[in-house]
């Protein structure tokens, strides 16, 4: 479905991102960890060529992105970018516009049953008239996730969605692109910074460190070591219902608590 | 907090009636609007030192008599009304455009600068070039006013207005203020850099240029109207038929990228187009302010931020307001003819304290 073929991106003399090769498959929850400035909203950047790789390429289905019209990567991958804040429309006029690259004029029928099944499935039926300004931090970035599904994406990217989210909201927002990706069958990738919440959620993980990639499997590359090289701390990794579960150790403190 | 009824009530079969309804408002104040200005200019037909009954303005319109009242007609008040409108619906849909591209919602054509860019062309070119310069030929005075020539260093100046502000916003973390900052900045450079100007220049060629910037509607004949009329309707045209990217725009360039916006095009035409509109304006008729700050923000109220609606809204805004500033220009202290760019910078300031 997704394959990355050795990219590379620079800002100036700057390598962001090196050889990056990986590939992922419709119905998967994909999380890139890694520390800030690793590479990883980059990345997300590149795949859907709003920045253009120096070397290698993205293929969606066979085909190259680099060789899609503007209009063709807007119908096959939607983006969700980091946090930003609402403007002055209802949540109906927000998601509409995810159906942009369809309209050529007129909005038509199937458009708006589109964006009526697509505000059905992310809850939004009760704030469909509101406006996104007046919205909640969850609540707006349902609105966002809504609108790039309106795209009728075969790949969607989300560049820490839950960030600013308290955590019902993270757990409800994550809940819903996990939903979202079974039922549409189509790859979700996912910049996260909570270990823990990724793996409760994800099908694989990429761990970028320096903008190369460190790892890149299931849920055996989050251990100790990969955890330790890739972010720099020390880690216990248990289980909690056979679920992995990361507890990080304070840094410089040997009882890794700061109350006793 | 009560909440708005939902467009998908239970009855509603695919919300595609809903969908008509919720647009019909938008469309409705548009159709409003467009009236309003229509009856505004019937009205504005009237107000003069001639006044003219309905049925005496419609035989002077398409009669062949060569009477007084038909020059006064077709040649004073028709092009006056024509160009305020014109002008007007080009300020109101540059500012907003404006807006949207730099992120701002204090820019417009006066508040970035261009304005008095266009200014600094135009007295560049009546003062170095001669454009506008009057000679005596034996006895005769003759004036050798070349309004294409002012029009042309006119956009010159605002093309390097716009090209410094969108050096200034390509500048990292340059923040949406700081290109209004830097805007005010390029703005008071041209008018320190015209006022330079006017010091070496002689006594005719200050009048000449002082009398140009004071944005008079006066100065509005046919030709002016054609060319003003050309640009405006062409990027009006251009402007409406992006309304999506705009409303895409307004998300961040990253989001109307990835909704298929080729942000780079968008923007370059945009300023461009806007940039046009307001030299030609403003070196035909001289400066005028606020319109293009004051109007879309009148209708945002109306339409929201739906570029589709609020461009043609806007456009609309701008000739109903400067067609109102020129008819109390006119009549407030009649037979005195205020030149309207004093009227709308008085409008304006006022405005502020209404909205």
């Amino acid at each position: 479905m997704l394959s990355v073929d050795g990219i590379t991106f620079s800002y100036g003399k700057h390598e962001v991102l090196k050889d990056i090769t990986c590939s992922m498959n419709p119905g998967e929850v994909v999380t890139i960890l890694g520390r800030n400035g690793s590479g990883k909203t980059t990345l997300l950047k590149t795949i859907n060529r709003i920045l253009k790789p120096c070397r290698g390429a993205v293929l969606v289905e066979g085909t190259p992105v680099m060789t899609m019209s503007n209009s063709d990567i807007a119908k096959t991958i939607g983006y969700v970018p980091q946090r930003s804040g609402g403007i002055r429309c209802t949540v109906f006029e927000a998601v509409l516009l995810g159906r942009k690259p369809h309209i050529r004029w007129q909005v038509s029928a199937g458009d708006l049953e589109i964006v009526r099944e697509i505000i059905s499935l992310m809850g939004l039926q009760e704030n469909v008239m509101r406006d996104t300004t007046e919205l909640s931090g969850g609540e707006f970035q349902k609105v966002l996730i809504a609108r790039a599904l309106a795209q009728e994406p075969k790949i969607l990217l989300l560049d820490e969605p839950v960030n600013h989210l308290d955590i019902k909201n993270q757990i409800e927002t994550l809940m819903h692109i996990r939903e979202i990706t079974d039922k549409l069958h189509i790859v979700s990738i996912i910049v996260l910074h909570d270990i823990n919440l990724s793996l409760r959620f994800s099908d694989k993980y990429l761990l970028l460190k320096d903008g190369s990639i460190y790892a890149f499997g299931g849920r055996e590359v989050i251990n100790e070591q990969t955890i330790r090289e890739v972010f720099g701390i020390d880690v216990m990794v248990s289980a909690i219902d056979d679920m992995p579960f990361v507890y990080p150790f304070l840094i410089n403190r040997e009882d890794h608590c700061y109350t006793k | 907090m009560t909440r708005k009824r939902s467009i998908y009530s239970e009855k509603a079969g695919n919300g595609q009636d809903e969908y008509k309804r919720f647009i019909g408002r938008k469309a409705v104040t548009t159709s409003v609007l467009g009236i309003f200005l229509i009856g505004l200019m019937l009205y504005a037909v009237n107000v003069g030192a001639f006044h003219l009954s309905v049925s005496a303005i419609a035989h002077n319109l398409f009669s062949q008599d060569d009477d007084n009242m038909r020059q006064v007609l077709w040649n004073i008040r028709l092009p006056r009304i024509v160009g305020a409108v014109l002008s007007g619906a080009g300020l109101g849909v540059a500012g907003v455009v404006m807006q949207n591209l730099l992120k701002n919602p204090l820019a417009s054509p006066f508040t970035t600068g261009v304005s008095q860019g266009a200014a600094f062309g135009a007295a560049f070119a009546i003062i170095i070039f001669g454009a506008g310069a009057t000679h005596l030929v034996g006895n005769e005075r003759v004036t050798q006013f070349s309004p294409h020539v002012i029009a042309i260093s006119a956009f010159a100046g605002s093309i390097l207005t716009v090209s410094l502000i969108l050096t200034v916003s390509a500048m990292r973390n340059a923040s949406s203020e700081s290109v209004i900052l830097a805007g005010v900045a390029i703005g008071a450079f041209f008018t320190a850099a015209t006022m330079l100007l006017q010091y070496f220049a002689t006594d005719v060629q200050v009048a000449t240029t002082l009398f140009w910037t004071f944005g008079d509607l006066g100065k509005a004949g046919w030709k002016e109207n054609a060319a003003i009329g050309i640009i405006v309707f062409l990027s009006l045209a251009y402007f409406v038929a992006n309304g999506w990217n705009y409303n895409a725009h307004l998300w961040g360039e990253e989001v109307a990228g990835s909704l298929g916006v080729k942000v780079r095009n968008l923007r370059i035409a945009g300023m461009l187009l806007s940039c046009m509109i307001v030299s030609v304006i403003t070196a035909f008729l001289g400066i005028i302010g606020f319109i293009g700050l004051i109007a879309p923000h009148l209708m945002r109220f109306f339409v929201g931020e739906d570029y589709r609606f609020l461009i043609p809204c806007s456009a609309l805004c701008g000739g109903v307001l400067l067609l109102s500033s020129d008819i109390l220009g006119r009549t407030i202290l009649a037979p005195a003819v205020i030149p309207v760019g004093i009227v709308t910078s008085f409008m304006g300031h006022q405005s502020f304290f209404i909205f």
